[in-house]
């Protein structure tokens, strides 16, 4: 078995934000991949969204395979292309039960991402802060079970990644980072995957977009 | 969890590929230190003929004997699923080791025969022609990783090279410099790092 020297080329529609498109961008981006990655504002949606799979955003376009739509399966695709679910059936499963906690997580986010104004984020994150921060201790025991050096498979996967996307986007915008307090092992994992050389690149050359909510 | 016991001098040197890799893995091993040879204390002349080879690192893996640091290392490597992905890439970690290998048992040479002349051609041509090359390699594997765009033993092996050579050695090669620091970064391998013996070799 040999890996294909390369890939068809993936074109990343989204809106001009980080929530259910940013860990897609960063498979890709960690990858290597020159992706389109495209950024429809709410109107260009509108006009797209009747011929869209399932009438909803992220979808891929693969060069030559057609389009692929719902934003785990994406991200499974793309991580199984660019070896980043592990290498056992074990660690793939790994790696799927992280994505999965930390999703439970991210719908506890999603209301306070999306409600406008720094003060009405603050007050929701207040409220919210005692919840996050259990979920984020039951996933950091989970963490240290499994090793404590990566979530699946005690190598690098998508899984990392996509905690990367929550701490370093979702819950900084949320100004709730607090929500890691008593997690060394996450704290620690997440600075790992922001030091990966294209992460970091990525990180900074996108500091200026992500604008439309 | 495999029981496990390796023997070697109290040294990196020819243990340490094995050490880095039982600690990344997250494996419990009883690290059985033997005074070098050069010790007046050393058991080394009574221990060696009792060895299947006359040599050190020995690898007791759940009752087997493995001898041949390389040998064991590598099994320890696909033990904990740093050994590449498929066969190409096994061929590609173990290119990279080969080539550190290389400079390694060129050095020991001199090193052992006291040759400064030697030793100082090795640091200012030899090595910093191979960093060169690895820098190089590296990048055409997209500058992260040396192989399969992960971490391997091949990273491992690099960063124990460059671990024990001064840091004004690679700081021309930024790519290298930041492999070591990400390896480096890794928890088990930072913590035994701090924790192992000090030796000089």
């Amino acid at each position: 078995l040999t890996m294909p020297a390369k890939f068809p080329k993936v074109t990343v529609k989204y809106f001009d934000t980080t929530a259910r498109g940013e860990t897609i961008r960063l498979i890709l981006v960690h990858a290597g991949q020159d992706f389109k990655d495209e950024r429809l504002t709410f109107a260009e949606f509108g006009a797209l969204k009747p011929s869209l799979p399932f009438n909803q955003f992220p979808v891929i376009e693969i060069e030559g395979e057609g389009t692929l739509a719902q934003h785990m399966t994406i991200c499974r695709y793309l991580a199984n292309r660019h070896n980043l679910t592990g290498h056992t059936l074990k660690a793939k499963a790994e790696a799927d039960e992280s994505v999965d906690a930390l999703n439970d997580i991210v719908e506890k986010i999603i209301p306070i991402f999306l409600t406008p104004g720094d003060d009405a984020k603050r007050e929701l994150v207040d409220k919210a802060l005692p919840d996050l921060q259990a979920r984020f201790k039951t996933l950091e025991k989970r963490l240290e079970s499994r090793g404590g050096q990566f979530l699946a498979g005690n190598t690098l996967t998508w899984a990392d990644l996509h905690l990367h996307h929550i701490v370093h986007n979702m819950l900084a915008k949320c100004l709730a980072t607090e929500a890691l307090a008593s997690c060394p092992l996450l704290t620690n994992l997440n600075e790992r995957v922001a030091s990966l050389p294209n992460i970091k690149k990525w990180n900074a050359d996108n500091l200026n977009r992500n604008k439309q909510f | 969890m495999p029981n496990v016991k390796l023997t070697y001098f109290n040294l990196r040197a020819r243990g340490e590929p094995c050490r880095l890799l039982l600690a990344y893995g997250g494996i419990k091993y009883d690290d059985n230190r033997i005074p070098p040879p050069w010790d007046p204390t050393s058991t080394w002349s009574t221990l060696k003929p009792t060895t299947p080879f006359g040599q050190l690192p020995i690898l007791e893996w759940d009752g087997v004997e493995i001898c041949q640091s390389m040998a064991c290392a590598r099994f320890i490597a696909r033990e904990v699923g740093l050994a590449g992905n498929n066969s190409l890439e096994q061929a590609q970690v173990d290119e990279i080791i080969d080539v550190i290998q290389d400079l390694i048992n060129t050095w020991v040479k001199f090193y052992f025969a006291k040759d400064e002349a030697a030793l100082k051609n090795f640091a200012d041509v030899t090595l910093q022609t191979a960093l060169g090359q690895l820098e190089k390699k590296l990048d055409s594997r997209g500058g992260q990783y040396f192989v399969g765009n992960n971490l391997s033993w091949a990273d491992l092996h690099v960063f124990m090279y460059l671990g024990d050579l001064d840091k004004a050695a690679y700081a021309n090669y930024p790519k290298l410099t930041s492999l070591y620091e990400r390896v480096g970064a890794v928890p088990n391998i930072k913590a035994w790092v701090e924790s192992r013996p000090k030796t000089d070799l």
